[in-house]
């Protein structure tokens, strides 16, 4: 489902179709739409990335959402090391052996080695003078907060790379042919998102009827995150979903399970 | 994530296109419990910054940063140094306040931090910290959005909560509840500190 087709859907959800707009704006529900958007991304960590990122001499410390606006947590990493990256042909600067530009020289010795986690306890513990090691593979890495990664040893030479798989937020949506980076199975949980969010501004019936569409959001999120979980373990990542399950839910079906008594006892 | 952009995501659950629309609250309630917010959320391990300061001989205090919340590491010249208290310090030497020579730990006081012992050369103090991101400044855009909803719910459960005309039990219940889902969800990824 794309934008424009999302967006009908949560209007014909809160009867907002005649006319069209009478109660939500369609900045309003495009917010909501991307926030469940967001949130799912986060809960799920259904979206990956793998990048290669030049690592620079002498550099233990980077701090990833300036290098990468999408950032928010690190899957796997692996070293890329290129012995005789500078002898590839540049785009100006082409090279009589090498048949394409800016492909590498065919003699280059490239190796790939895995990068293993670490905490920063951990390196200064076995080093408290680890930011000075140096080498021309990188061995452990790590990150503290949201941003701040860490290698170790520092690269001593050029032509050390890291390749990372990370898991992504979202990419927002704002045309109406956008569709959702998630999975095409999951976009109906953005669409009870919106359903439970909305009526924020209302409150009362509307916004104690959309704690059901909310605990339905999450039980979408909670089903993608186990083939996740599940996935990630399969390929060795470092880091696994939320855990939803473990998530306690009871002040939100209370709060549905009050609504469904008002209505009994009005009846 | 920046103070605009909260607010803007804000202003419609509160029955507002612009601050002047406003019915029950003002900006400077808003902009209180997005510190509020701000300040709940930081103590997950989630906002780091590293400060640099550089260190003159025979100076041993130095200023802690001022969105300083706890220290992570403090390395000098790139060396680790080891966190001590005044007890063990007082313990491995009498004179330890007029120590002078190889700088091996820390001693956090208030807000400022003393390196033991005393240096005898200049060189650079480096503070990798917990940080607590002010939405004074207008906050960080740094930040990616969806530590700005987290925020966004605190301030509506807030909002909602205040008495009088725009106290709303149910909305701020809801409200809370989806704050409490994302505190769990940074929790989990992040830790605290």
């Amino acid at each position: 489902m794309n934008l424009a087709e999302l967006r009908d859907k949560t209007r014909s959800r809160l009867d907002d179709l005649s006319p069209a707009g009478s109660s939500y704006t369609t900045a309003q529900i495009d917010g909501a739409l991307n926030e469940g958007l967001r949130l799912f991304a986060l809960l799920t960590l259904c979206i990956e990335r793998t990048v290669t990122i030049p690592m620079q001499i002498d550099t233990t410390r980077y701090q990833m959402l300036s290098l990468l606006r999408d950032w928010l947590l690190p899957l796997r990493a692996r070293c890329h090391v290129v012995a005789g990256a500078t002898e590839g042909a540049l785009w100006d600067q082409p090279l009589w052996d090498s048949t394409l530009f800016n492909e590498l020289f065919p003699d280059a010795a490239v190796t790939m080695t895995p990068v293993r986690p670490a905490r920063l306890r951990d390196l200064t513990a076995l080093n408290p003078q680890w930011r000075q090691d140096r080498s021309a593979t990188i061995k452990r890495y790590g990150c503290v907060g949201i941003d701040e990664l860490f290698v170790h040893p520092a690269p001593s030479a050029t032509g050390t790379s890291l390749q990372l798989t990370y898991a992504a937020a979202a990419a927002a949506l704002s045309l109406d042919t956008d569709t959702p980076e998630t999975p095409d199975e999951d976009h109906q949980a953005l669409v009870h998102f919106a359903v439970s969010t909305l009526p924020f501004n209302y409150g009362g019936r509307e916004l104690q009827q959309g704690t059901e569409d909310l605990l339905r959001f999450l039980a979408i999120a909670e089903h993608r995150a186990e083939q996740v979980r599940t996935r990630s373990r399969t390929a060795g990542y470092d880091r696994e979903p939320f855990e939803l399950q473990a998530f306690d839910r009871s002040i939100l079906a209370a709060l549905m399970k009050g609504k469904k008594e008002k209505q009994e006892k009005a009846a | 994530m920046t103070y605009a952009s909260i607010l803007t995501r804000l202003l419609p659950m509160l029955n507002a296109d612009t601050v002047a629309e406003l019915q029950w609250w003002t900006e400077s309630e808003l902009y209180a419990w997005m510190q509020e917010a701000a300040q709940r959320i930081s103590r997950f391990a989630l906002f780091v910054e590293l400060a640099s300061e550089p260190v003159t001989s025979g100076e041993p205090n130095y200023a802690l940063p001022a969105q300083y919340r706890a220290a992570i590491q403090i390395s000098l010249d790139e060396r680790t140094l080891r966190p001590v208290s005044v007890a063990q310090l007082e313990a491995r030497s009498t004179t330890w306040t007029q120590d002078s020579g190889t700088v091996e730990n820390f001693v956090l006081d208030g807000r400022t931090v003393r390196i033991w012992r005393t240096p005898t050369s200049s060189g650079t103090l480096a503070i990798l910290y917990y940080a607590w991101p002010s939405v004074a400044a207008g906050g960080s855009d740094r930040y990616p959005d969806v530590i700005g909803d987290a925020y966004a719910w605190h301030v509506i459960g807030d909002a909602r909560a205040k008495p009088g005309d725009a106290m709303a039990p149910d909305i701020a219940a809801q409200a809370r509840e989806r704050a409490r889902l994302y505190d769990a969800v940074i929790e989990q990824y992040w830790g605290t500190w």
